[in-house]
């Protein structure tokens, strides 16, 4: 980001990210400045397959679901992949192993389907129920 | 702030950190967390992870240089669920266990460019004793490829005093023509470890009441055997424009009707261990060619031969064994919506013959 705007002095907008995300972002890079940055496409692969989180973030992503969303969000504006990371699988565990009705009561969602709709997903995932 | 305020790219990289089995949860969830998967590099990477080199071997000749992705409407989503269709058969008693192989090993003729790779192959349990072994397959002119028909004992353990022939016979068309090539050798068990690379090459052709010749077909039969495994080959190539090269490994016979193989006679020992009186076998068949195949097999037999007569599976007895390619519940469920994808024409033919035809029938 800073290189995108090129002059040093000039002043970064991030009107999407309130302070207390921001004080949340900061505080991640403070503790992950020292990682090594990820090689090439097949180790981002290979993470994506992963849901693992190492103890730190975890404790870390332990914050109510809005400041998650907020920290993901921010994340993906700021343009911290890492972190973004760090966030969709959090959320990815708590989807995990859940049926769709324990989903959506967990991230309180409504279920928008029409029953045709909802039949014919269920239909097009049959697959997965061997 | 909830979890749909996220942009659908944020949905989708959430979803790629979710297993695939719980993808339909997610789908089902709600109408954003649904169209989040409908998204080609996440069910492309699903391809590669889950069936590896292979799935997307395959899945990328289909999408890319068949252009059926465009011509069919079908999306990576879909393919991904017809791979799992096929990959997740297993080798179960009654069951024909599908695989797709990246490289192909036998490719034989520079000319041709095999187009699929696949092997199909089931496990039987059968009384120790002699057995004519064949199977058949259809053909058309257009086919251009070759099917590697294998049998061998689960335990490692060689097949006693085998009598290995191939004998294979071609018609043409309907016509009278007819290519008979046929190589016979007889394996002992004592120097079965011996005799590799053993080979017989017969040119032979027999045309009959027809004025055009046949052109000239050329046929190898190399015996080999190598670790208690026999292989028995056959080779057979024309120049006209079906071209059919077969190779049939371990013991077999080969016949046509459009090909009708009769592969030989094997002798499946007693073990001599109380309790275990029947033997594992597993047959295979690795079927490789161009990507309309126009190929069909349509069974696989083992006949007992009682000792006191001659190889006759017309006249011996015999039972169904077998069942279709996919009969796991589930499986066929997914196999419905395989075939939505591959019915009729093409694709179709690889998948339908093979779950439809294939049967073995055993003698009692």
């Amino acid at each position: 980001m800073i290189e995108d705007v090129g002059d040093a002095s000039t002043e970064i907008p991030i009107p999407n990210v309130t302070a207390n995300v921001l004080k949340k972002v900061l505080e991640w890079c403070e503790h992950h400045k020292g990682d090594p940055i990820a090689a090439n496409e097949d180790d981002t692969d290979a993470r994506k397959k992963s849901t693992d989180i190492d103890e730190w973030d975890q404790k870390f992503m332990q914050v109510d679901q809005e400041m998650l969303f907020e920290i993901i969000l921010a994340a993906n504006y700021l343009d911290i992949k890492a972190l973004l990371e760090v966030g969709c699988k959090t959320v990815a565990n708590m989807i995990k192993g859940k049926t769709p009705e324990e989903i959506r009561r967990t991230f309180n969602i409504q279920n928008d389907f029409t029953p045709e709709e909802e039949a014919q997903i269920r239909r097009e995932n049959e697959w997965a129920e061997d | 702030m909830s979890i749909l305020h996220l942009p659908l790219e944020l949905l989708q990289d959430i979803a790629f950190h979710l297993p695939t089995q719980d993808l339909p949860s997610f789908a089902l969830t709600c109408s954003s967390f649904n169209r989040s998967l409908d998204c080609w590099s996440l069910w492309a990477s699903r391809v590669r992870n889950d069936y590896y080199a292979e799935g997307v071997s395959y899945a990328r000749m289909i999408m890319t240089h068949y252009g059926y992705a465009h011509q069919r409407n079908i999306t990576w989503r879909q393919m991904y669920i017809a791979l799992h269709a096929a990959w997740n058969t297993t080798c179960t008693e009654n069951t024909w266990r599908v695989e797709f192989r990246q490289n192909l090993r036998h490719r034989t003729r520079e000319h041709a460019i095999p187009e699929y790779w696949v092997r199909i192959c089931r496990r039987m349990r059968v009384p120790p004793g002699k057995y004519a072994v064949g199977w058949n397959f259809d053909t058309t002119e257009e086919y251009l490829g070759q099917v590697i028909f294998q049998i061998a004992m689960d335990d490692d353990s060689d097949f006693e005093n085998t009598h290995l022939h191939a004998d294979f016979t071609t018609d043409t068309n309907h016509s009278d023509e007819t290519a008979a090539i046929h190589a016979h050798s007889d394996v002992e068990k004592d120097n079965v470890h011996l005799t590799e690379d053993i080979a017989v090459q017969t040119e032979h052709m027999k045309s009959t009441e027809h004025a055009q010749p046949m052109p000239e077909a050329t046929t190898t039969t190399r015996t080999t055997s190598r670790n208690g495994v026999i292989d028995s080959v056959l080779l057979c190539e024309t120049a006209i424009p079906r071209a059919l090269v077969a190779r049939v490994f371990k013991h077999t016979t080969l016949d046509h009707h459009g090909t009708e193989v009769k592969m030989g006679v094997i002798n499946i020992p007693k073990l001599e261990v109380e309790g275990h009186e029947w033997r594992d076998i597993t047959i295979s068949f690795e079927m490789q060619g161009g990507w309309n195949p126009n190929m069909k097999l349509n069974a696989v037999t083992l006949s007992p031969i009682r000792q006191d007569r001659p190889v006759d599976s017309s006249t011996t007895p015999e039972i169904e064994y077998s069942s279709p390619l996919f009969v796991r519940r589930p499986a066929e469920r997914c196999r419905k919506a395989f075939d939505s994808l591959w019915n009729a024409d093409d694709g179709g033919v690889l998948f339908d013959t093979i779950a439809d035809t294939l049967k073995v029938v055993v003698g009692n």
